[in-house]
């Protein structure tokens, strides 16, 4: 019997109220129930409350430029095509015939002129709209079918510098208002050079299990890990142990999402062993601080990791780019990509391009000592004693600081665990369809 | 890109054959086409290819596909709806899902003009 | 010379190596695997020549129609090493605080399907371009176990001091990688 199938056999104690929902979740005092990385009913209205809900990281626009170019990914577990229609609009489509629901896209990527579902031939644009259907003369006899109502179900989708989004949510607030000040942030990666950014080509796709949350909260806010998780890692790459940082220290969240960093300036960057892109970074700073400001221009290649909620998350300075995709309350799909500015020399993307697949990639000397961890940290749950246990999340309580520039939510020291408490605030909010984002 | 075009025919002396002019020879370039539409019969075709001009049904013998909105690729042309081909100067259907051949027909060039017999 | 023999409806191509050489080969793939599965990583970096390219693109899924106009080259590989990356991960594999190796994985590596085409005669050393197939199975702590199979193709080089790995080219056989880590070498 495979983890995936125990937990029905699990007895399911209290129904899931709101009640019962906040139980599992004490901000105050810093403790976290097991169940939310276990439970399948919770997992389930997860998929309704938190996936069907939020924008939802879909694709980079620089990997579907053209006409008929397509990526296939899914958003909670629905899956998706992000396609660049003939007008040159992205539109974000259900993979799923409306006729009997069999997958219309089998490739990860490429371009196309229609969708055809292998199963009756029913042909769809490229906006998803209808085209046409083998033996379609039968349906003109059918009373009431119009070709119109019966394209593929399309998503709301939205772009912030590049970063295409989605939501399955058609009364969802905008992307701005969901990102929020984050996006201040994300101009430190996404804006730090006038032209902008793209994904280096391909992407490498793996899978933990582990429930999707461990590594999004770790990404959001989890410094504390790197000295002991990647102490070989960093002994292979900078021959030396994790160093603490110097100087100040940060968690800033907003809305859910979370960002913790120092402000070193080249921190990870420094972990490749090549070095182009640690003078790269260092070679611009000038010419960043004039347009993103001396703070900012600390955090381009800082020690530091993030995570927009629910679960896209980024290292700056590695430049890798990652979205947790939920399969399951054990199961986690991790697709990796690598980020660069369009500008950057080919010598700076090659360097970031091998930098990203031996540190942080299912083959990256860092990234292969977390997947354990966050796999022990979800099977365990299955002993029943174990799973009455709290997990303790109180690092940090009280270090919320006023700083005249950076925005959000900020507090001191990055060996904390406010951006994750945050993070389930935000997860607890919207499961109880409670509240306002903060 | 199609075009639509409704023309009224001219009769002839023949017995339900109409000489219907379609467009100057200059009006295409090659790798271009056209739907022509008609009142008594289904939609026709014109496309130019390197070589000349070539006339077939406009609707894929598949389903309900507009050829003239479809993909010119070397000699044949590939449907829009369904990826079916079809020769355009010989209307031969050359791949599933297109298995029955399309009909052609014949143009006349006549001072620059291009005019396309038909039955109606 | 080059011979041609017909065996049931077959032909062989048989292109200047000699058995003696065949086997040599064959024996170097399986010295490699040895000591791989007996937790030797670095008596296997000194099987490596120096200019060794060590690489395994991701495998997409693409339509057939796509797989002709796209290249793997300069995209986000699981390895595109050089010796020197090679070594770093080799350096972190047998740290004492690698903790995804300890207790130690327990591999058995099959090397199958050899053939060793030609030799290139590509530079002052004699070479061969050998593929196999190899198959990992991996099991760790009580249950956790992986099987993964790829297909190599291999420049194998003769230099003073034996047989060395100028380059290996893995195919993989997955799209998705159902493992949380691929730290091991194929």
């Amino acid at each position: 019997m495979s983890l995936s199938e125990i937990h029905f056999h699990a007895p399911r104690s209290e129904p899931l109220d709101n009640a019962r929902l906040r139980s599992l979740i004490d901000l105050d005092h810093g403790l976290i129930d097991r169940r939310i990385f276990w439970d399948q009913a919770l997992y389930e209205l997860e998929l309704e409350r938190i996936f069907a809900r939020c924008w939802l990281f879909i694709c980079h626009e620089s990997q579907i430029p053209n006409k008929g170019d397509f990526v296939a990914t899914s958003m909670g577990e629905d899956p998706v095509i992000a396609c660049c229609g003939d007008d040159g609009n992205i539109r974000v489509l259900l993979n799923s015939c409306p006729h009997r629901g069999n997958r219309v896209c089998f490739a990860d990527e490429g371009n196309t002129r229609q969708f055809v579902c292998n199963y009756h031939g029913w042909s769809f644009a490229r906006d998803g709209s209808l085209l046409g259907m083998h033996e379609e003369g039968r349906y003109r006899e059918c009373v009431g079918f119009e070709k119109k109502d019966w394209g593929l179900h399309k998503a709301k989708v939205a772009t912030y510098k590049g970063l295409v989004f989605a939501t399955f949510d058609q009364e969802a607030g905008s992307l701005d208002d969901y990102l929020g000040d984050f996006r201040w942030y994300l101009d430190v990666l996404l804006d730090n050079d006038p032209g902008g950014t793209e994904f280096i080509g391909g992407s490498l796709t793996s899978q933990i299990k582990s429930n999707w949350k461990l590594p999004a909260e770790n990404f959001a806010g989890d410094a504390y890990h790197a000295g002991w998780t990647h102490n070989s890692a960093a002994q292979a790459m900078l021959g030396a142990s994790v160093s603490t940082p110097q100087g100040e220290t940060f968690h800033v969240n907003v809305n859910g999402h979370g960002w913790e960093f120092a402000l070193d300036g080249v921190g990870n960057v420094a972990t490749f062993s090549d070095r182009t892109a640690l003078r790269y970074v260092r070679s611009r700073q000038a010419e960043i601080i004039k347009r993103l400001g001396e703070v900012r221009t600390k955090m381009v290649g800082a020690i530091s990791s993030a995570n927009v909620f629910p679960n896209f998350s980024f290292l700056p300075g590695h430049s890798t780019f990652r979205v947790w995709q939920p399969k399951g309350p054990h199961k986690t799909e991790v697709r990796v990509w690598a980020l660069v500015n369009k500008n950057a020399p080919p010598e700076v993307k090659e360097a970031y391009r091998k930098g990203v697949m031996i540190t942080f990639s299912p083959t990256g000397v860092f990234e292969c000592d977390d997947g354990e961890n966050w796999e022990h940290a979800t099977n365990v749950n299955s002993g029943f004693v174990t799973r009455q246990r709290k997990l303790h999340y109180g690092l940090g309580m009280g270090s919320d600081v006023d700083h005249e520039e950076l925005k959000g939510n900020v507090s001191a020291g990055m060996i904390s665990d406010t951006n994750q408490r945050a993070f389930y605030a935000e997860w607890l909010r919207l499961m109880t369809q409670e509240g306002q984002m903060s | 890109m199609a075009l639509q075009n409704s023309t009224r025919p001219k009769k002839n002396k023949k017995d339900k054959e109409m000489t219907v002019f379609l467009c100057k020879f200059s009006d295409m370039f090659a790798g271009e086409s056209r739907k022509f539409t008609f009142t008594n019969r289904p939609p026709i075709a014109l496309f130019r290819l390197e070589d000349g001009y070539f006339a077939t049904d406009d609707t894929c013998t598949h389903a309900a596909g507009s050829l003239s909105e479809g993909f010119i690729e070397g000699d044949c042309v590939v449907c829009p709806v369904h990826p079916g081909e079809f020769d355009i100067r010989t209307g031969r259907a050359q791949c599933f899902p297109a298995e029955k051949d399309l009909a052609v027909y014949s143009l006349r060039i006549a001072d620059d003009q291009i005019f396309l017999d038909i039955e109606v | 010379m080059i011979t041609t023999t017909s065996l049931t409806g077959l032909s062989f191509i048989q292109s200047r190596v000699s058995e003696v050489e065949r086997t040599a080969l064959r024996d170097f793939l399986y010295q490699e695997a040895r000591l791989l599965d007996t937790q030797n990583p670095k008596a296997w970096l000194d099987l490596l020549a120096s200019d060794i390219h060590y690489y395994m693109p991701s495998q997409p899924s693409l339509y057939r129609r796509q797989l002709e106009k796209t290249s793997t080259q300069k995209k986000l590989a699981l390895y595109d090493d050089n010796l020197d990356m090679l070594q770093r991960r080799i350096t972190r594999m047998i740290h004492p605080t690698a903790w995804s190796e300890d207790p130690p994985n327990r591999t058995v590596r099959q090397v199958t399907n050899i053939e060793v085409l030609k030799q290139v005669d590509a530079g002052p050393e004699k070479s061969w371009e050998v593929f196999s197939c190899i198959a990992i199975y991996r099991s760790r702590n009580e249950s956790d176990h992986d099987l993964i199979f790829a297909r190599r193709k291999d420049l194998i080089c003769l230099q003073p001091e034996g047989l060395r790995l100028s380059k290996r080219n893995i195919t993989l056989s997955q799209n998705t990688l159902l493992s949380k880590n691929l730290n091991v070498i194929f």
